[in-house]
């Protein structure tokens, strides 16, 4: 829209921009800060009406429930920033673990290395993930759905009807989950790790830079001379790879290992992703906003059980987040899309 | 995107054959009348008829992850209603605009904050399902008024389901709306393009919000259905319906990013997908197989799609490689 204006039009209009554009992206750029403040606020609150929230152990069983949640948070958010879903997540947490764990059993002896074994296949779901959406241009609610029952179906055929109980495993497995080191819980730092390298790889990597330009306008990064298809499928594999770890994870904290692990996962892990403020349009939102997210959802979980709601009661309140964060997100676009707008027309009039 | 591949329906209906002809081989119970319609309607009257409602979203662009939920939603109310002593002429209308509400809502809310549909019925969906759970909690209802039990379990003169019969009305009734009335032709304008649309004076999101509150309203109908079948409510009734509805849809020919599809395709992709789960099923395939062969259906069949409009997304795109 052309918009002509006169020089005091002009210094008015400017007037009005200014606020309003540093209001606008500096909501956009401090969504991760937002929910943090809306974590702390959780907090206080479940504190006041629980007696044993604020303990250090509750803390402690808060942080090893959101460590593993974390971990899928950040390998959806690398999707969802890429303008896709991945709605086989939980499916793909099932199969790794299963598989990879079975290798494990098999194989006592070749000690931590075989974490490596979960990875793979995680990594394998992925790439799979990763050719039907970026090559073979599926919608990815389509592609993942259908992969979501294709993997989950791969875990009870190769199960057989089976179990890995943990007795089974070496010792090493469950260690993973219990052992700390500088006292604090290794689940813990594997999570952080994972936070902070895909914080690394989305922020100042060239294929982090590349999946944020292909989620914020996919036409524009085409012509810009990305080649799209291969960042989608990266970003799958990358996510894959990211899942493959939280089965293991998954794993080290079961005491036996299903083929119907995890199920539902995808949705609790795409709730963090959209409560941390990853924009549900893609281009925006960090890794460390969606490890916050999972915290979040971790925490309102762990309150409400404490507080003694149904667990029907906690899925409302799961299912509410995601409305409320979903709307949160689609009133902050439009804001910015109107600053933008009116940044533009300024430049054009 | 699918029209232009040589007759998609001929396919399924070669297809449908070849599948009927497999089971009929691999069990000697498969070939009689009584058996295939009475597993067809047990596996297809009511997916078929949340599929319906489902085409309806899917045709506009949009999709509704959340119509399970809506089922369910609506198992427990009637469960809750008869419980009270509604008669099921009462319970019905009543579920049918409840539930109708619920795809209003999300309808409304998909429109007002121009956000992805799967996203907001993602959300919607928790909602739904976990107000079903509260209000039913975890048991299952059994105790119903004989009424409600017709519409699902009844059969005309002992040989056709009425399921099936409703399911092929509701077919009728959608392939005249969507091919043959103005609004079914909005639906398609909008799924094709919104913007052309508008410009050319259709309520795009009226005809959106419709489309979502008539496969609300689908939702509930096949719930009244759901309840005749399995004679019980619970609030996690269908919670892996999903799967075999998108797929449904998508085998159909409708086309997942809007504006192709017919009501033929749909109803043909219906019956080779019941073919299929009653044939394994008879070949003692279990239901995990099952599950993956229908996501493997799934999968291929979009790509198939996919394949047809290959050239011209492309071209689109301005993309070589």
């Amino acid at each position: 829209m052309k918009r002509r204006s006169t020089p005091g039009a002009l210094q008015a209009e400017s007037l009005v921009v200014a606020p309003l554009n540093r209001a606008g992206v500096g909501l956009l750029r401090n969504r991760a800060l937002g929910v943090s403040v809306f974590l702390v606020l959780l907090g206080l609150l479940f504190s006041g009406l629980a007696p044993n929230f604020a303990t250090l152990g509750n803390v402690n069983t808060i942080a090893l429930n959101g460590a593993i949640l974390v971990v899928v948070a950040c390998a959806e958010a690398i999707v969802v920033i890429t303008r896709n879903y991945d709605l086989s997540i939980g499916s793909t947490v099932a199969l790794a673990s299963y598989v990879g764990l079975d290798i494990v059993r098999h194989f006592p002896h070749a000690g931590p290395i075989l974490i490596l074994a979960p990875v793979a296949i995680g990594t394998i779901c992925g790439a799979i993930n990763g050719v039907l959406v970026a090559y073979g241009r599926l919608p990815s609610v389509v592609a993942t759905l259908g992969t979501m029952s294709v993997f989950r179906g791969l875990a009870f055929l190769y199960a057989n009807g089976g179990q890995i109980n943990g007795s089974d495993l070496p010792p090493w497995v469950e260690r993973t989950a219990t052992s700390h080191i500088f006292g604090i819980s290794t689940l813990l730092l594997v999570a952080s790790a994972v936070v902070v390298l895909a914080s690394l790889m989305l922020g100042k990597l060239r294929i982090g830079r590349q999946i944020y330009a292909i989620g914020s306008n996919p036409e524009a990064a085409v012509f810009y001379g990305l080649n799209a298809r291969r960042v989608v499928f990266t970003a799958y594999t990358m996510a894959g790879m990211l899942t493959g770890l939280a089965a293991f994870l998954f794993a080290a904290r079961a005491s036996w290992i299903v083929p119907y692990l995890a199920q539902g996962l995808e949705l609790t892990a795409l709730a963090a992703v959209v409560v941390g403020g990853v924009s549900v349009l893609g281009g925006s939102g960090t890794a460390l906003g969606a490890a916050i997210g999972a915290v979040t959802l971790a925490t309102l979980d762990n309150g409400l059980v404490l507080l003694g709601a149904s667990e029907f009661a906690r899925e409302l309140m799961q299912g509410a987040a995601i409305v409320v964060a979903v709307v949160v997100d689609a009133l902050l676009q439009r804001r910015l899309r109107m600053v933008l707008k009116m940044m533009r027309d300024r430049r054009f009039s | 995107m699918i029209r232009r591949l040589p007759g998609w329906e001929t396919t399924l209906v070669v297809l449908l054959v070849f599948a009927g002809a497999v089971a009929s081989f691999t069990s000697p119970f498969y070939l009689s009348f009584d058996q295939i319609s009475y597993s067809l309607q047990q596996s297809i009257a009511v997916v078929g008829l949340i599929a319906l409602g489902l085409m309806a979203v899917v045709v506009i662009g949009e999709i509704d992850i959340s119509l399970p939920a809506i089922m369910a939603l609506g198992n427990i109310l009637f469960a809750q209603l008869s419980q009270a002593g509604f008669s099921v002429w009462l319970a019905f209308p009543l579920v049918l605009f409840v539930c109708g509400l619920c795809g209003l809502l999300n309808g409304v809310l998909v429109v007002l904050l121009g956000l992805p549909s799967l996203a907001i019925t993602l959300g919607a969906m928790g909602v739904y399902r976990a107000i079903a759970l509260l209000l039913g909690g975890q048991q299952g209802f059994a105790d119903f008024l004989p009424g409600y039990f017709w519409l699902g379990s009844a059969s005309i003169s002992g040989i056709v389901p009425v399921p099936l019969v409703v399911l092929l009305i509701a077919a009728l009734l959608f392939g005249f709306v969507m091919h043959w009335t103005v609004l079914g032709r909005a639906l398609f304008a909008c799924g094709l393009n919104a913007r052309t649309a508008f410009l050319s004076g259709i309520r795009v999101y009226a005809v959106k919000i419709v489309a979502f509150t008539i496969a609300g309203a689908m939702s509930g109908l096949a719930s009244l259905v759901y309840i005749g079948q399995f004679q019980s409510a619970r609030a996690d009734n269908a919670s892996d319906m999903l799967l075999f509805t998108v797929t449904a849809v998508v085998l159909g020919g409708v086309d997942i990013f809007g504006g192709r599809g017919n009501v033929v395709g749909l109803i043909l992709s219906l019956l080779l997908l019941g073919t299929l789960e009653n044939g394994m099923g008879l070949a003692n395939v279990s239901g995990s197989v099952q599950t993956l062969a229908i996501g493997t259906v799934l999968i291929v069949s979009v790509l198939i799609a996919q394949a047809g409009s290959w050239s011209t997304v492309m071209k689109r795109l301005g993309v070589n490689s």
